[in-house]
């Protein structure tokens, strides 16, 4: 079933902003949608809001289509894992699956019968009778999945769901979210900070940054198309160049790209450069193109991470293949030519 | 030089902070003098008595009400500190309001008052002419000089050991614990049942234990407010202590040596009850 918050604002006491300030966005039935932002971007509080865990000062929580805003949480019908799993520790696995279910007053047989259905969804077989102590961090988590996904609920929540774990644990556990969304199709919120986790697992990304929503999209979207410069920062490595547009092209240290439309000859910009968006080539091969100096070079795995000097003394990330860089034949300190495939530009706030 | 340093091991076993054996060592020697030696003393006097001197020093009618308000008077009131105890605890750990540092030190007070003086204070309060016993009198309702009294003495004493065992509990319990119930569908009383209680049972246990142990040792508090009528409202320890003062330091002892056996065996009894709520626990 689909979620729609509406203006959804939360104020703590105490607080200088508000945890979560006028958020909207819709998230679509059968969908994964991941509210992704910085610690303190208000991303919990809202997830926390659509569960009833947490009364929102203005705005409403719909939950298919029914507006659910006053409807205590015992009441909503909604999955909920917690980050740090809070397993019940004096319960076997067993009774933390059923816990739901014996809340609605399931029969014994029923309930262990749908126990034994989850208990094989999240592959934890054979460990019903085990207590949450006994476990590893990832089967405690695929518990309170199991925990969570057992009673039906037209939602599923997560909050932060694989922070805890290590991160061998934690791309193992998103395949497998992966595979259980598919088989279950229910419709998911995930809050995360970690953007690969958000751009890999879901369907619609809704950025988060102090308490505000600013922007809403495809993965693709969000990364190819950042609406504003934090999204453009916050997601994904980018290079920032500050310059000023010059006969309708922008000029950014000794670069020069096409101007934002709109943007009047004068007007301060800066750009956003992905680094596996800056295409290199030998210095000598292009005489007549910018250049920079190769001023460090780090291999991680089979790709690498070059940091360059251009003239304008701006640094530039640039990642690429390491064949690449081999067919290439560069090494440090020697001067390379630059061009930029693809750049995001933004006109500064006249403000600051 | 080489094999010097390598002669010295570099890893330790068991943790990087040794002494084991020292520890040990200590701990046996120091509960012996101050726990196993007067207990020794205690059952070899006792066992100056014959067989039969002894059976009926312990099985005295006496002797018996004793036994019997004795461990009466403490269940009861380990058990009203087992109920309200909690709760008491749970305002401490859970609410913010104006006077609460003092509430907390109010819960102390029984560890730090002589008991002579609760007593005292106990009795002018429910006493015929105190000024809460003159009405109870009214509906017939004895609590000075009858085992009701005895009963309201122990638990006094005995109601900071369950609030001081719960309450750091209560104040590590993840609050996640209850809103993960709460979503699953759990009112707040089927939450406080099935997720806070059984979380607190150890801890309860613990409480328990020490408030009835304590209450079973207790003298002073409940000399003045029992009366100490015999076979009515006379406790085991009030009883030695009569003992004593008639020379009669055997029979005083075989009494002592019987409450001894008791209250191990009922500790023990316990901490079994405690492993058994904490299976699957990590400690």
């Amino acid at each position: 079933m689909s979620v729609t918050v509406e203006h959804l604002t939360k104020r703590f006491a105490g607080g200088s902003h508000p945890a979560a300030e006028d958020v909207s966005f819709h998230a679509p039935a059968g969908a994964v949608t991941a509210l992704l932002g910085p610690s303190g971007s208000g991303k919990t509080t809202v997830l926390r809001a659509i569960a009833g865990l947490e009364e929102a000062d203005a705005g409403r929580v719909r939950i298919g289509g029914e507006d659910c805003t006053r409807v205590p949480p015992q009441r909503r019908e909604v999955g909920f894992v917690f980050q740090g799993y809070a397993l019940f520790e004096h319960l076997t696995v067993r009774g933390n699956v059923g816990f739901g279910l014996r809340v609605r007053g399931v029969a014994r047989k029923e309930r262990d019968a749908r126990v034994d259905e989850l208990l094989e969804l999240v592959q934890l077989q054979g460990y019903g009778e085990r207590y949450p102590s006994q476990l590893s961090g990832g089967q405690r988590q695929r518990v309170a999945f199991a925990r969570a996904l057992a009673t039906r609920p037209r939602v599923l929540l997560l909050d932060e769901p694989f922070a805890a774990l290590d991160t061998r644990v934690r791309v193992e556990l998103r395949a497998w979210l992966r595979e259980l969304h598919e088989r279950t199709h229910v419709t998911t919120l995930l809050v995360t900070h970690d953007q690969e986790e958000a751009l890999e697992l879901s369907q619609q990304v809704v950025v988060m940054h102090e308490g505000r929503v600013r922007q809403v999209g495809t993965p693709l979207d969000v990364y190819d198309r950042p609406a504003t410069p934090f999204v453009a920062s916050f997601i994904g490595n980018a290079n920032v160049l500050r310059g000023r547009v010059e006969g309708g092209r922008a000029a950014l240290g000794g670069l020069s790209l096409e101007a934002p439309g709109g943007a009047p000859d004068g007007a301060r910009v800066h750009a956003f450069v992905r680094p596996h968006e800056v295409r290199i080539a030998r210095a000598v091969e292009e005489p007549a193109g910018v250049h920079a100096v190769i001023a460090a070079l780090t291999r991680v795995g089979d790709l690498v991470k070059l940091s360059l000097q251009l003239a304008s003394r701006d640094t530039l990330m640039v990642h690429m293949a390491h064949t690449e860089l081999e067919a290439l034949g560069l090494s440090q300190g020697e001067r390379v030519s630059v061009g930029i495939r693809n750049a995001r530009l933004f006109v500064e706030e006249h403000a600051g | 030089m080489q094999a010097a340093l390598r002669s010295v091991p570099l890893v330790r076993r068991g943790g990087v902070l040794p002494g084991y054996g020292l520890a040990l060592g200590f701990t046996v020697l120091y509960l012996g003098l101050l726990v196993l030696l007067p207990l020794g003393a205690l059952v070899l006097k006792a066992s100056t008595l014959s067989w039969e001197g002894f059976v009926a020093a312990v099985t005295g009618p006496r002797a018996l009400a004793a036994y019997r308000l004795s461990f009466g008077a403490s269940l009861v009131g380990a058990v009203v500190n087992a109920v309200f105890g909690p709760v008491v605890a749970w305002v401490l750990a859970r609410y913010d309001f104006p006077g609460k540092a003092v509430l907390d030190a109010l819960v102390d007070l029984p560890f730090a008052l002589p008991t002579s003086v609760a007593g005292i204070a106990l009795t002018a309060v429910y006493s015929q002419n105190g000024w809460l016993g003159q009405h109870l009198t009214k509906w017939g309702i004895q609590v000075a000089f009858a085992p009701a009294g005895v009963a309201m003495a122990l638990t006094f004493v005995g109601l900071p050991f369950v609030v001081r065992s719960v309450q750091p509990v209560l104040e590590d319990l993840d609050p996640r614990l209850e809103e993960a119930a709460a979503v699953l569908g759990a009112g707040r009383l089927r939450t406080v049942a099935w997720v806070v209680l059984p979380a607190l049972f150890p801890a309860l246990l613990t409480g328990f234990a020490l408030s009835f142990a304590r209450a079973l040792g207790e003298y002073g508090s409940v000399v003045f407010i029992s009366g100490n009528m015999p076979l009515r409202t006379e406790i085991v320890p009030l009883l030695i202590v009569t003992r004593l003062e008639q020379y009669d330091y055997a029979g005083a002892t075989a009494i002592g040596v019987v409450m001894l056996g008791a209250s191990f065996m009922l500790l023990l009894a316990i901490n079994a009850l405690q492993a058994w709520a904490l299976r699957g626990r990590k400690r």
